[in-house]
């Protein structure tokens, strides 16, 4: 039965906690980091490149994968309900699709493709420096 | 033809010397109908080709070539009535509307650096823990110390 909910606990948490260690974390120094939250990290770098973000207001801006780019904010709106809005930037090979719920699908072109390409690789630059440790001109790793 | 019937058919907006203007383009009638010719050309000229092909091999009888060929003609005439104007003004022709800078951004956009992102992940993923967890706590300091007072 322990080895049953113990699988059960690491499909639904991943690795990082067992049978034992339930409700009493373990002490991991060398914790390996996954996948997301690599790309967490990376969102904290991403929402920082449009500069400060008001109090109370949350941002992410990160590269979920090849083709995609995500920009999310959350604000509180003026009767206290928390307003939020996720754009997608899909890259077709006929151009970047902006996906938004409820509104229709565009192409973007002129100033917003082109602070979205600013965006993207001030974004690159930085997550290559400091979180991938590759100089991003010629992808080698920096001493 | 009156206001009704202009909405039915979504009619562009058009000017006196006769001139379409879709909001960004501007295009000639003139040339708007030899790009039509030209087109239905190129069409019927690939049917003939390929009706003639099937027919040398036998895989069409002759008698309904034409009765097929008219077929395809008029589905031509519906499918360019119903999504002629919209496909015009779709994605793809979007690089001809993009301007030269659009297309040089589009590109950064598409390939920013010698190594992708996703490839980055894979290699820090594969790295040694020790490593990764260096790189978090640079990340977060404010996390890690918050961690370590938890310990």
């Amino acid at each position: 039965m322990s080895r049953v909910l113990s699988k059960a606990i690491k499909l639904l948490v991943g690795n990082d906690t067992t049978s034992e260690s339930l409700g009493k974390p373990k002490k991991r120094p060398f914790k390996e980091l996954t996948e997301r939250e690599l790309i967490q990290l990376e969102s904290e770098i991403g929402a920082k490149l449009f500069g400060p973000i008001r109090p109370g207001c949350r941002r992410e801006f990160f590269n979920e994968n090849k083709t995609n780019w995500i920009w999310y904010e959350e604000w509180t709106d003026e009767s206290k309900k928390v307003q939020s809005t996720t754009t997608r930037y899909e890259i077709h090979d006929k151009g970047v699709l902006k996906v938004q719920d409820g509104k229709p699908y565009v192409y973007i072109k002129g100033d917003e493709l082109r602070n979205l390409s600013i965006a993207i690789q001030k974004y690159y630059e930085i997550v290559m420096r400091d979180i991938y440790k590759r100089d991003h001109v010629t992808g080698e790793p920096i001493n | 033809m009156s206001e009704q019937d202009n909405r039915m058919f979504k009619i562009p907006p058009h000017t006196d010397d006769g001139v379409l203007d879709d909001g960004e383009n501007i295009v000639s009638i003139n040339d708007l109908k030899r790009s039509n010719e030209r087109n239905k050309d190129l069409k019927n000229e690939v049917v003939e080709i390929s009706l003639h092909q099937a027919n040398s091999e036998n895989i069409i009888p002759y008698d309904d070539l034409n009765r097929l060929k008219s077929q395809r003609n008029d589905i031509d005439t519906i499918y360019s009535q119903a999504v002629g104007y919209e496909e015009a003004n779709s994605s793809s022709q979007l690089l001809e509307t993009m301007d030269r800078d659009d297309i040089q951004f589009y590109e950064i956009i598409r390939k920013p650096g010698p190594v992708d992102l996703d490839e980055a992940r894979r290699l820090m993923v594969e790295a040694h823990p020790a490593y990764q967890a260096h790189i978090a706590e640079m990340l977060n300091p404010k996390k890690s110390k918050k961690r370590k007072k938890a310990a």
